[in-house]
Order: structure tokens, then sequence, then C-alpha cells
């Protein structure tokens, strides 16, 4: 096996292409589904990006993965410019980022989604700084932040544990899943189903109440 | 052994980027000291990747990837690794090493201050939190507060020692949230003096003139 020199040149445009069929994971490539990324697919795309700055699995991440930026970050609370800029900067820190990428430890949604976050926080401070509103924290900042090391069983690996919670919002009943989404999203989104639905805005919230303890129950019902 | 916790909506608000700086501080005081919220923590993260990657898409504009290929090409400077956070400046010395030094970064404090007989505070200046909103508090043992009901939200995250207010006792490590319905008079343990940090979104209400005297000295209000 020869040695493999990443070039840490940043820019795509000038980048060889990678050599297709040869080495490890490269022709995961482009046919992935768009309307439903298998996530080890995701994962071989960004390790094709990793390991061999390779344009077209970056091109098929984009296009899966920024549209579901925005619409994730549109229903948590952000106007539809703001969650387009956030989805274009999510996915270049992703082209800058993926050799930190580390399947044992993560799947890529989780990965994104904390790249995504943290990047929506420092837009929200942006947006209030100077303002007398409490601005937003990024005290997880980092999956190693709530590494819990010390407890013991053996570490599941990235996509195990994103299947472990899959399994368990999937076997909620459809309203107590639709609820645990709700969590995540703004007031604004509450107050919008709200009116949909018809119901007062403090049921919404007593529902999501009522969603974590059924997903708490369930989490703990599965061993890590 | 931790017997008292944030609630999962606290932990997932701060997982996903909904909580407050000020608040945020105090329950990732906790969250770092507790393995159980560690694991809580981290499933919230899990859970919301799985949303992002199964919700539904909105189309970004046509322009969109060829933008994004520009952000990669405009930034080709290395990026400087960020410099090493400075230790913070002004904590009491005894209340420092009971601090997750993670956390501590950017933020400053002030020496002990006398609020009371037996008790002292220190207001501790945290990153895009509001003024005077988190402090650390030091009770010598056996000492009983004020009773006292709450304007808003108080986190307290019990750093060393114990104490207890009738409802229940609160050992170091454990987390406690009070709201505008709880009225409480903690008293601390005779074992040991107690160090809490604590976040208040609006001033405490003290029953009896002497501690509503008190309480305007004490910078509990903001």
């Amino acid at each position: 096996m020869g040695m493999h020199v990443v070039l840490r040149t940043p820019a795509i445009a000038i980048q060889p292409r990678p050599r297709r069929g040869g080495g490890r994971g490269a022709p995961v490539l482009a046919m992935v589904n768009a309307a439903d990324p298998r996530p080890e697919e995701l994962a071989a795309l960004v390790g094709a990006v990793a390991q061999g700055r390779d344009r077209a699995a970056f091109a098929a991440l984009f296009r899966v993965l920024a549209p579901r930026i925005k619409g994730f970050l549109m229903r948590a609370g952000a106007d539809a410019a703001t969650a387009e800029d956030l989805a274009q900067e999510t996915l270049a820190q992703l082209w800058r980022k993926a050799g930190d990428f580390d399947p044992a430890r993560a799947a890529v949604g989780t990965w994104v989604f904390t790249i995504a976050r943290n990047l929506w926080i420092d837009q929200h401070r942006r947006a209030t700084a100077g303002a007398a509103q409490q601005q937003r924290g990024a005290w997880l900042a980092d999956l190693a932040d709530c590494d819990a090391a010390d407890d013991g069983a053996a570490p599941l690996l990235g996509e195990q544990r994103r299947e472990r919670v899959h399994a368990v919002l999937a076997s909620l009943p459809a309203e107590q899943a639709e609820a645990v989404r709700l969590a995540y999203f703004s007031e604004v989104t509450h107050a919008r189903i709200a009116a949909t639905l018809g119901i007062p805005l403090g049921t919404v919230k007593s529902r999501i109440r009522l969603g974590l303890a059924a997903l708490r129950q369930r989490l703990e019902g599965i061993e890590l | 052994m931790i017997q008292h916790h944030p609630s999962d909506q606290h932990l997932l608000a701060l997982a996903s980027g909904q909580l407050d700086s000020g608040r945020g501080f105090v329950l990732a005081a906790h969250v770092e000291r507790c393995g159980a919220c560690r694991r809580r923590s981290r499933e919230f993260l899990e859970l919301g990747g799985e949303l992002l990657r199964t919700g539904d898409p909105v189309s970004l504009g046509a322009e969109a990837f060829a933008q994004t290929l520009q952000r990669i090409e405009a930034d080709r400077a290395p990026v400087a690794a960020a410099a090493p956070a400075a230790p913070p400046a002004g904590f009491p010395r005894d209340a420092l090493p009971l601090l997750p030094a993670r956390l501590l970064a950017g933020c400053s404090a002030e020496p002990w201050r006398w609020i009371g007989p037996g008790m002292r505070c220190s207001m501790i200046g945290v990153p895009h939190a509001a003024r005077a909103s988190v402090f650390l508090l030091k009770i010598a043992p056996g000492r009983t507060l004020p009773r006292h009901s709450h304007g808003g939200t108080e986190f307290t995250q019990v750093l060393h020692g114990a104490f207890h207010d009738g409802r229940s006792r609160f050992d170091a490590g454990d987390f406690d949230e009070t709201d505008a319905q709880v009225t409480h008079q903690p008293v601390v343990t005779d074992e040991a003096e107690c160090i809490c940090l604590a976040y208040l979104d609006a001033p405490l209400r003290f029953e009896g003139w002497i501690a509503r005297t008190a309480a305007r000295w004490t910078g509990f209000r903001h």
C-alpha cells in the first residue's frame, strides 16, 4: 500500500481529480439517493472528500445535505436567507474539516448537526450583538464535550449510536415522535403548529414534555 | 452519587444551541461532572443529527453550490490554531479547582465579597451571558439562607459541601432548578461550607425586611 499524501490545498477547482476505481472508497459517489440518503453512503462520501479531496463526492454531499440543513435551520427559527447562508457555510466547513470526521465516533448527521448548530449560535450572536437580550451559549461545542468515558460500557460506533436513536424515535407513537421533533424547533414553529392544529401553545409545550418523557423511557430500555 | 439532574428539556436545549449562555454555563458545569448527563446530551446530539438527515429539505438558490465553492476558494490562508485560553482572572482560589477548566476560558470573576453573616458571593462574567446573572456563592457550615422565592428561573450546581431545603438534600455534583413556584430556605449541612455555582434571570424575592435590605446589597438583581 502506497503512502497517501493529502495536499491541504483548499481550492477545489485546482485539485487533480482523484483516480477513479483505484483506491478504497472512490466509487461510492453520485448515485446517493437524495430523497433518502443512507448513513453509510454519507460516511463513505465524507471519507472520499477527506482522503482524495473528491469533488464529485462533495457535490453529492452538498446535494443531499445542504437542503436538509436549510430546512432544519428554518424550523429552528432562522429566516430563509440566513438558513441558506448557514447551510452553505456548513458545507464549506465540511470540506475543510472532513479529515477530522471519525465514523467510529459519530454518524455524519450528528457531526454536521454540531457544525450547523455552532454556526447558528455564532450567527445569532452577531445578529443580537449590542442588544440587551441574552445570547446563546455553545458550551457543548463538540461531541467530545459529552463523551461519557466513565460509564464502563464498551463504546458504540457512531453508526450504532445513530441506529439506536433512530430505532427509539421510530418506536414512538407518531404524535410523540412529532413532539420530540418539535423540541428542536423554535417557538415560532411551535406557534405555527398550534395554530394549524387549533390547540393552545401551552398544549404543544406539554406534548413536548410528554414526548421527551416517552423518549427517555425507551432510551433507558435500550442499553448502550 | 449524583441524585439531582437537569431536565431533558434543558439538556436538549443546550445540545441544540437554543439555551442562553448564562444558563448553559451552569448546566454545562453539571454535565462536565455527570457521566449520565454527558450520555443524555450526546443522545440529543445524535437525535438532532438524525432529525437533520431525515427532515424535509428546502431547496437552495440556483447559485448555492457555486457560491459554496467560492467560499472554499476564498480561504486559502492557513487557519491559525486557536491560542491557548488565558487562565481566568480574579477567580476565588478555593472555587477555581471546583470548576471545569474547559468552561473557564474567557470568563472573569471577582474575589469573594461579604454579603451577610457567613455568606460570600463572587459574580462571574460569562461570555455572551447577561451581566450579573451567574455567580458563585459560599455559605458557612450550618448557616441558613433567608427564605426566598424566585422571580424567574434559578439554576444551582453544588460544587462543594451540601445543603437541604425541605424538599431534598443537595450534595456536591447535584443540580437544582427552581422557578417562580418554589419558595425555599436552604440550610447548609454542618460538615462543611457549601460552594455553589448559580444562575438567576430575575431577582430573588426575600421574605422579611432584613432579608430584603440585605438583598439590595448582594447584587442578586440586575
